[in-house]
């Protein structure tokens, strides 16, 4: 646990002195120092990931290479990291400590609490289902190929920046230490909220540290601070993009553009959704020039190309990788335009309708935001839920403004505007809760001035701001201690990682003995989705999410022992409930035809599908309050005949 | 009585932008009531009740 927590340091401490390398070539170093350090963190961190990517084109991905390009990182930090420690203790020495006041000290106080509680979740062995599946199965599979390739399943072609560090992590330490990563980019979210709300929003220690506080109390933040995913990347690069922007709007220092626009780069390398906030900054950038500054189109298009121009730049060896893999730099969206290798048999897309439950009219785009607060269900799960605080507090900038509050009221509503940009694509895209955390701090900060406002308003008003704003604290504080209490008894060593992998993690006890029995030259056929703790090679082999096996071309036994033959498959891992929802959508696809099934049945009366291992498993529906539905896995030897049947 | 028509304007505003928060809360939280089991529980669970 502790030496996990001093990887974490060292790495973070390298990330930060790389970045301010950049940070001072930007001629950008010299502001505050939070605001240098959280910019030269996120540079940092960034250099980085485009490092091990490099290394991962170039088929280098070896232990050695990559630890030796870190230690090359470590002593390029050195003279960085030793200026910084100057400008610390020469701050820490001028700073004459002012009394913050009861309000926040409760405020940090409960931040803390939060923090912490999430840290121990991240010290916990990795259960989050996303991660399992690719966030940290799909660095792990490079690192053993020793090189980025083009996998045909569904999220393995995404823009990976902080899986990029994941790997790292993986290699440094453990897969720990990569959850840890996001963990402490959580933080430093609510950091950058903070530092965003006192320097361009003029907001009392208290009410910055409000909008931080109840922006991090949020449950969906508990429940993604602690997984290996990129959740907070996103956040944290979008809300650093707009923070660069906006000491643009103070200074009219271009370089201050480019660095808006390298963390907008940033942004759209951790996540698709990173492009809409490209788009977000890019708009604010022109709107700024036409709406503010007063000055004419082309100013305003110069300045837009300036932030869309780097931030293209930054994010294309993503996109320029999938599209030399595969020739569709979206992989495996829009197929049915660009086209793509494999991307054909990918139809996950279509069930997106069980996120889709607004409709797509002018009137669902205006309520989107109420149903999105207050019916979370219908955006995936209720942890995808958005804190009330947001709409009960932002529409209050614009009320009971007198006049010298104008220019706050406008500096809010740019601040609003990249959300606005990313809502639309988000509200036409994919409708998933989770996807809006990259604007999420940004309404942190708009709501912190609303907020404050309300505060300090009249008795009615302040007393029942003061209670709402309590009670959504109190209740993150419930899910906090809820959700973070199962990782406790592992964390301090009272339960073995074993016996808490096999209550968290789906068919950890049949993965095991997959682990423990298979010979090591083995590659399975998987049809649950969670492969991370699998240590032999493998695919995923569920209809509609992966390009290796397309079940409509699979007519005849035959057909799919060939197809197994080709990708190399000597085992088959079948599980009831995965390989159900497999078998029924072939069905339905076939007019009624239950090919898939009658396909296993067949091979394995031939003896060509041999079971070697059958057990009674419990596929996990949640983790917090330990419930499953039984199924059943069969592990299959495969005997491929010979002579193969025509 | 333009200072009144303030006063009553002001707190009319303040009695709109309380009741905005309130109704914002009370349907955030009405969503979570068929939960409450779930909650109870967990909470029984964490304190060592069983459940």
């Amino acid at each position: 646990m502790i030496l996990n927590l001093i990887f974490l340091s060292l790495l973070l401490l390298v990330f930060t002195g790389m970045g301010f390398r950049l940070l001072r070539t930007l001629r950008l170093a010299g502001g505050s120092l939070a605001q240098d350090l959280m910019f030269a963190l996120a540079l940092g961190s960034g250099i980085t990931a485009y490092v091990v990517l490099g290394l991962g084109l170039l088929g280098w991905l070896h232990r050695w290479i990559i630890i030796g390009a870190f230690a090359v990182f470590v002593v390029a930090s050195l003279p960085e990291l030793h200026r910084l420690m100057l400008r610390f203790w020469n701050a820490f020495n001028d700073r004459t400590l002012n009394w913050p006041g009861w309000a926040s000290i409760a405020l940090l106080a409960a931040l803390t609490w939060f923090v912490l509680g999430n840290l121990v979740a991240s010290l916990a062995p990795p259960i989050y289902g996303d991660a399992l599946t690719y966030h940290l199965a799909a660095p792990k599979t490079f690192l053993r190929d020793h090189q980025i390739s083009f996998i045909p399943f569904y999220t393995f072609n995404l823009p990976f920046t902080l899986e990029m560090l994941f790997l790292l992590a993986m290699v440094l330490r453990n897969d720990v230490l990569a959850a840890l990563i996001q963990w402490a980019l959580s933080v430093v979210t609510a950091g950058g909220i903070y530092l965003l709300a006192r320097q361009h929003f003029a907001l009392s220690r208290r009410d910055a540290l409000l909008g931080a506080t109840t922006f991090y109390a949020m449950p969906m933040v508990t429940l993604y601070a602690s997984a290996a995913k990129p959740n907070f990347g996103l956040a944290l690069f979008t809300l650093l993009a707009v923070h660069a922007l906006f000491n643009w709007r103070r200074d009219r220092r271009i370089n201050w553009l480019i660095l808006a626009g390298i963390m907008a780069g940033l942004a759209g390398g951790i996540k698709t959704h990173g492009l809409f906030s490209i788009a977000g900054l890019t708009v604010l950038a022109a709107v700024e020039v036409l709406w503010i500054q007063r000055r004419d189109f082309r100013e305003a298009l110069r300045a837009a190309g300036i932030v869309g121009g780097v931030a293209g730049l930054v994010v294309s060896p993503w996109y320029l990788k999938n599209w030399v893999f595969t020739g569709n730099p979206l992989w495996p969206f829009f197929y049915s335009i660009l086209g793509g290798r494999d991307a054909g048999p990918i139809t996950y897309m279509h069930l997106r309708y069980q996120y889709d439950s607004l409709l797509r009219a002018a009137s669902d785009f205006i309520l989107g935001p109420w149903r999105l607060t207050v019916e979370g269900t219908r955006f995936g799960l209720h942890r995808n839920n958005i804190t009330p605080v947001f709409l009960a507090f932002v529409p209050l900038v614009w009320f009971r403004a007198s006049a010298n509050k104008t220019r706050l009221r406008r500096d809010v509503a740019l601040l609003l505007l990249p959300c606005l940009v990313y809502y639309a694509f988000w509200f036409y895209a994919f409708q998933y809760g989770a996807h809006t955390i990259g604007v999420l701090p940004l309404l942190a900060v708009a709501a912190s001035v609303g907020m404050r406002r309300a505060l300090a308003s009249t008795s009615v008003l302040r007393t029942t701001a003061g209670l709402a704003i309590a009670v959504s604290l109190l209740f993150g504080l419930g899910v906090n201690v809820i959700y973070n209490a199962q990782f406790v008894p592992v964390v301090l060593g009272e339960q073995s990682t074993d016996r808490f992998l096999e209550e968290k993690v789906v068919y950890y006890p049949q993965i095991k003995w997959i682990n423990q029995n298979l010979p090591l030259d083995s590659k399975l056929l998987v049809y649950t989705h969670m492969g991370y703790y699998l240590d032999r090679d493998y695919i995923y082999g569920r209809d509609g999410f992966q390009g290796h096996i397309d079940y409509d071309a699979i007519r005849t036994p035959a057909d799919f022992v060939r197809r197994l033959q080709e990708l190399g498959i000597t085992h088959i891992m079948w599980d009831s409930y995965f390989f159900e929802g497999t078998a029924n959508q072939v069905k339905e696809r076939a007019g009624g035809d239950d090919r898939l099934r009658r396909i296993f049945a067949t091979l394995e009366h031939e003896r060509i599908l041999v079971p070697i291992y059958r057990s009674s498993a419990r596929m996990i529906v949640s983790k917090t309050l330990d419930w499953g539905i039984p199924s059943t896995v069969v592990v299959y030897r495969l005997d491929y005949p010979d002579p193969f049947p025509g | 009585m333009p200072q009144f028509s303030r006063r009553v304007g002001h707190i009319a505003l303040s009695l709109l932008l309380t009741t905005w928060i309130v109704v914002v809360y009370v349907f955030y939280f009405r969503q979570f009531f068929p939960y409450w089991d779930v909650a109870r529980r967990m909470i029984f669970r964490i304190i060592g009740l069983g459940e």
